[in-house]
């Protein structure tokens, strides 16, 4: 009787907790000509206020799609307490389950860091109260989407403020990643796909490696967050990273958790990546009151 | 310039609104040194609002200040004056900063009897605090974190004592307390060696002096209490080394335990950036541990 009673006390506490609001949208490529679904969560306070929010872009991983965020994390209020409590616009694009969010130079329909930079970005700064800045443009994702964010914030400085990654998978020749020989040859065939054979165009994949942007990031002087859990067949590319970045000295927040590639620990990850990001926000004056 | 005024005038207001936690400063009686030190306590404005009957319990955090420093440390000497008052709302906790002499390393030392600082953290401040305020009193609802010798405090003495604490943190600690691997000046070195031939005796020769009394030394004890663990380290900080010795021995042994490292140096700056990440840590153990309070 009383554990009924409470259960209904903490599913209503829970109710109205979760207040912020999501919703999902078409965003149109048009250099992909298609259309694609994202889904943005809107802090409780966006609907009652007419200040500009800021906007985090949270990126998906391989083999997964733009509502894996919501969907996926144990979790399932996460997303929209996060939103809440730091004020925040939160935005799920879909990236595909293999993009890498890349303007592939083999494939015309997969043209994701144009979509993700120019249309997407356009399409929630028309529909929503935004800070249309990159001082207020964070940007983060796990596995191919932690990869993703540091691709594109490397190569728009302009754009984003701010970039992390979690459990990334940064390196496109995967060199050093601990998974059996059948997945490898699996993943290859799907980067070779997106960026043609490893064997013809070593330079394309070499370009394409986060790794060896560690001097753009240096340049760029974004703020960094990268996180990878021991147990990830990705540790070493991200640790490769962290050691380049230490090298060449730039600034960047780097951590190593418990945990794999898993849902469990991109949980347990996110918040710190958002208070990392409201941090950076803080900085630039760029929160919505 | 008028703006700028009435923008720093509207921020005081602001800033004295949020800050609805209570400070307490405490005096706190030590038998086993025959003195009496002191602790602030910052009370979380839902545990300062609550009704009479309403006995709800909180959890607590023991915040550790450095070497020269004092139990004010935390409350002073940040930027933002008001990060604890903060943090004790945010998470409704109560956070305790005690004091620590300014070279104790929070020993209790074989021979200098008005040193004995493990006992006074974990038994005598403990059932002080317990006693004044309405806790948690249970391993679940404790946890301890520290900055520098405070950072090795909160380690060592939560290894020692795994029946008090359900997890440690260390923001730019002293894993190793042998000088030889801190990047400082010869004299600074040879002046805290001294510090510690003077609490724990002479040093035992080769690369670990103090066996059993640094958190190098008891990477084993880690894996076997099963608390979990956070500690981070600026990269420019000059105790550098031990951190990541530490976090391979950790790796090696696999000891879950969170690592990060991040821009800086062993400054207030630094910490004032590091510890929101140490509460939130700590902030997801008390929920798991069923004491967190919404």
């Amino acid at each position: 009787m009383i554990k009924t009673l409470l259960f209904g006390l903490s599913l209503f506490a829970t109710l109205s907790i979760r207040a912020a609001k999501v919703d999902s949208l078409d965003v149109p490529s048009t250099v992909m000509q298609k259309t694609m679904r994202a889904v943005v969560v809107l802090p409780e306070s966006y609907a009652k206020s007419k200040a500009n929010y800021p906007v985090l872009y949270l990126l998906h991983g391989g083999y997964g799609h733009f509502n894996d965020w919501i969907t996926k994390t144990p979790d399932k209020n996460l997303i929209q307490r996060l939103a809440d409590q730091y004020n925040l616009i939160i935005a799920m694009p879909e990236g595909e389950v293999f993009s890498y969010y890349l303007d592939s130079p083999v494939r015309k329909d997969s043209q994701f860091e144009t979509y993700l930079t120019k249309e997407v970005i356009g399409k929630i700064d028309n529909t929503y109260r935004t800070i249309r800045d990159r001082k207020g443009r964070v940007i983060t994702g796990l596995s191919m989407g932690g990869y993703g964010s540091l691709l594109l914030a490397a190569h728009h400085p302009d754009l984003y403020c701010a970039a992390g990654s979690m459990s990334g998978a940064l390196n496109p020749d995967m060199q050093s990643w601990k998974l059996p020989p059948d997945m490898m040859n699996g993943i290859k065939l799907e980067f070779e796909k997106i960026l043609g054979p490893i064997e013809q165009v070593p330079q394309t994949y070499a370009a394409f490696s986060v790794i060896n942007l560690a001097d753009k990031l240096k340049a760029n002087g974004q703020n960094l967050i990268v996180d990878c859990g021991v147990d990830d067949f990705l540790i070493e590319p991200n640790r490769e990273l962290h050691r380049r970045l230490v090298f060449n000295q730039t600034p960047h927040d780097y951590s190593e958790r418990p945990g794999g590639h898993s849902w469990d620990y991109w949980q347990n990850s996110l918040p710190n990546h958002v208070l990392f990001f409201s941090n950076t926000l803080k900085a630039n004056g760029s929160t919505a009151p | 310039m008028y703006n700028k005024i009435l923008i720093s005038a509207l921020g005081c207001l602001l800033a004295m609104q949020v800050r609805a936690a209570r400070v307490d400063t405490l005096d706190v009686p030590s038998a086993s040194m025959t003195r009496t030190l002191r602790a602030a306590v910052v009370l979380p404005e839902r545990y300062v609002k609550a009704k009479k009957r309403d006995t709800t319990p909180f959890p607590v955090l023991y915040l550790l200040h450095g070497g020269t420093g004092s139990f004010r440390d935390w409350l002073t000497k940040l930027a933002d004056k008001t990060l604890l008052h903060r943090l004790a709302d945010q998470y409704n906790l109560i956070i305790v900063t005690p004091d620590g002499d300014p070279t104790s390393y929070y020993f209790d030392s074989p021979l200098v009897k008005t040193s004995q600082f493990e006992t006074f953290i974990a038994k005598e401040l403990i059932d002080r605090i317990d006693n004044t305020y309405r806790t948690i009193r249970d391993r679940k609802g404790r946890v301890i974190a520290g900055l520098s010798m405070g950072g090795h405090g909160a380690m060592f003495i939560s290894s020692r004592h795994p029946d008090l604490y359900s997890a440690a943190g260390s923001m730019s600690g002293v894993m190793n307390i042998n000088t030889a691997t801190w990047k400082v000046p010869a004299d600074f070195a040879k002046s805290r060696s001294e510090n510690f031939a003077k609490l724990l005796g002479p040093p035992k020769e080769g690369d670990t002096p103090y066996p059993g009394y640094t958190m190098v030394t008891l990477a084993d004890q880690l894996k076997k209490n099963g608390l979990p663990l956070i500690f981070d380290i600026g990269v420019d900080d000059f105790l550098i080394v031990g951190n990541r010795d530490l976090h391979r021995q950790l790796m090696e042994n696999k000891t879950p335990h969170d690592y990060t490292e991040r821009p800086g140096a062993h400054t207030w700056e630094y910490w004032e950036n590091a510890l929101p990440y140490q509460v939130l840590f700590f902030s997801k153990v008390l929920k798991a541990n069923q004491v967190a309070i919404p």
